[in-house]
């Protein structure tokens, strides 16, 4: 029935198709022009909002540059206010090889007292020492280096004694004005060392011989494949002494005690931070907050000054590559350098 | 014709639009949309204070969006062009500018963004990823192409750009290491 009346019920079909035609052409465009009309006055309220999200963001950041330290994110110091530098003194000290600037030798750590005291801004240099000692070369250019830019600058120097400052450590410390270590600081172990060891027994017995053919007889003092003569062991003995003689020297001129009053105390021993006090070997107990607060009061800047890291970012991140993907194998060129035998103002406890 | 118009027959009928629509009036609604796109992104990185305040700064960030677009619209006129699809280079640009106008998203999303409820990188990437969907969807109806096509297309000069970038950091660190070593 509905079939057939549907042609009876369009007598002229020909209007019907254009009204329908004509009716969603006039009503879609205007439905989806009041949307977007709708999206726009809704854009233009998020867009005063923002605005008013901006003026706080700027203001807020405003107010927190003027007393954001730099210094602590960039190390380039932008600010020029006074500061005190804190230069890292960790590890074992040795020399390395110059040309390779993440390896923290003792040169780069002279360069960085170097730089940092020549810093106008920089008004007291704070060493964080963390450090069982190291080579007797290396130890002394770290020395050296205070001491230039103490007499250069006249800038103060304060030592800060982590969990190890002994041997190396110490004699490095010595050279600065101040000494903080904590209460339970391994400290001292004032004294020089040489150790080498002896496979003549091992050789023998495998049957392995070293021929040696040198100009004298001290040639191959030291040499691992043979013992040692009693010759060598006096000689030997003689320049430990010398060196021993220059840590006393050192410590006594730095921390004014009388160099037979250090002797007693230079035994090797190591003491505690709170027994180094006792001794007059360190000044006062504290961490690094009471470290930086003495560097503040000695160059008249105050307690808890601004801190300026020298902080080098190709050697931050040749140094973050290096030691957590031994990329450069640092540490076992380290440990080839460090086995063959050589005079040490070093702590082995650890 | 206002912004508004356009858009609204460009939602309507877009096939209609983009083919009975002057390169004038596309012109201007386009530029229109970079113009405001453009400007929210601007807002947007305001918001996090990515960018520095005032009209420099967002001229800057204008003329930048404006160049990648003409580069990338060039870019998918040749392939396209190449491959034996027919279509209008211009036309194409200024259709991308109002694919910009998705931007304008980012201003919500920012707010969201401010409040920790949503990632400001991901808001980006969202709305990055509308606006290729917008851009495929022009694209396939400007050329008479497919989807697919249209797709390959719009992605491509973004993969140029990406691999071109990766390759220079590559290099880039090489080259330090040499230098350093």
């Amino acid at each position: 029935m509905e079939e057939q009346n549907v042609p009876a019920a369009a007598p002229d079909p020909a209007p019907v198709p254009a009204q329908a035609a004509a009716q969603p052409a006039q009503v879609k465009p205007s439905r989806t022009r009041l949307w977007l009309k709708a999206i726009a006055a809704l854009y233009a309220v998020s867009l005063a909002f923002s605005f008013t999200v901006i003026s706080k963001v700027d203001s807020a950041m405003k107010s927190r540059s003027r007393e954001m330290d730099l210094s602590k994110l960039t190390g380039l110091g932008a600010g020029k206010k006074d500061a005190v530098a804190v230069i890292p003194v960790f590890g074992a000290i040795y020399q390395t090889d110059s040309s390779k600037i993440w390896e923290r030798g003792s040169q780069q750590i002279a360069r960085r007292i170097k730089s940092a005291a020549a810093k106008k801004e920089v008004k007291a240099i704070l060493l964080d020492i963390n450090s069982p000692g190291g080579s007797v070369g290396a130890v002394q250019e770290i020395y050296s280096a205070i001491l230039r830019a103490k007499a250069g600058t006249g800038k103060p120097f304060v030592a800060r004694f982590g969990d190890v400052s002994a041997s190396g450590g110490y004699y490095v410390a010595s050279a600065c004005d101040k000494i903080v270590a904590e209460p339970g600081t391994i400290t001292g172990s004032i004294g020089v060392i040489f150790s080498a060891s002896s496979f003549a027994g091992l050789m023998n017995k495998v049957g392995m011989r070293n021929e040696v053919i040198k100009s004298g007889k001290f040639k191959d003092i030291g040499s691992p494949m043979r013992d040692m003569t009693p010759e060598e062991r006096k000689l030997l003995q003689t320049l430990i002494d010398d060196s021993y003689e220059q840590f006393v020297a050192a410590v006594s001129e730095g921390r004014r005690i009388p160099a037979a009053e250090v002797k007693t105390l230079a035994d090797g021993r190591i003491y505690t931070g709170r027994q180094a006090l006792k001794n007059r070997l360190v000044d006062k107990l504290g961490d690094l907050q009471d470290a930086l607060d003495l560097a503040g009061e000695l160059s008249h800047i105050g307690k808890d000054p601004r801190i300026y890291r020298d902080a080098d970012p190709i050697d931050q991140f040749f140094s973050i590559l290096d030691s957590r993907l031994s990329f450069f194998s640092g540490a076992s060129l380290e440990k080839a350098i460090n086995s063959s035998p050589r005079l040490e103002y070093r702590w082995y406890g650890i | 014709m206002t912004l508004i118009s356009t858009i609204s027959d460009l939602l309507d009928d877009p096939q209609g639009v983009i083919g009975r629509t002057s390169r004038r009036e596309l012109g201007w609604a386009g530029m229109s949309g970079y113009g405001l796109g453009i400007f929210s992104l601007f807002i947007f990185l305001r918001l996090f204070s990515a960018v520095p305040p005032g009209a420099y700064s967002y001229a800057s960030l204008l003329l930048l969006g404006l160049g990648v677009n003409f580069c990338f619209a060039a870019g998918i006129h040749l392939f396209l062009e190449m491959t034996g699809a027919e279509g209008d280079a211009l036309k194409l640009f200024f259709l991308f500018g109002l694919t910009e106008l998705f931007m304008m998203l980012l201003i919500p999303l920012g707010f969201l963004a401010r409040l920790d409820y949503l990632n400001p990188v991901a808001d980006f990437f969202l709305c990055f990823a509308v606006i290729i969907a917008a851009r495929v969807s022009i694209i396939r109806r400007l050329y008479s192409i497919s989807r697919n096509k249209a797709l390959l297309s719009a992605a491509m000069p973004y993969a140029a750009v990406f691999s071109g970038f990766f390759m220079l950091l590559v290099y880039a660190i090489v080259y330090l290491v040499w230098l350093v070593v």
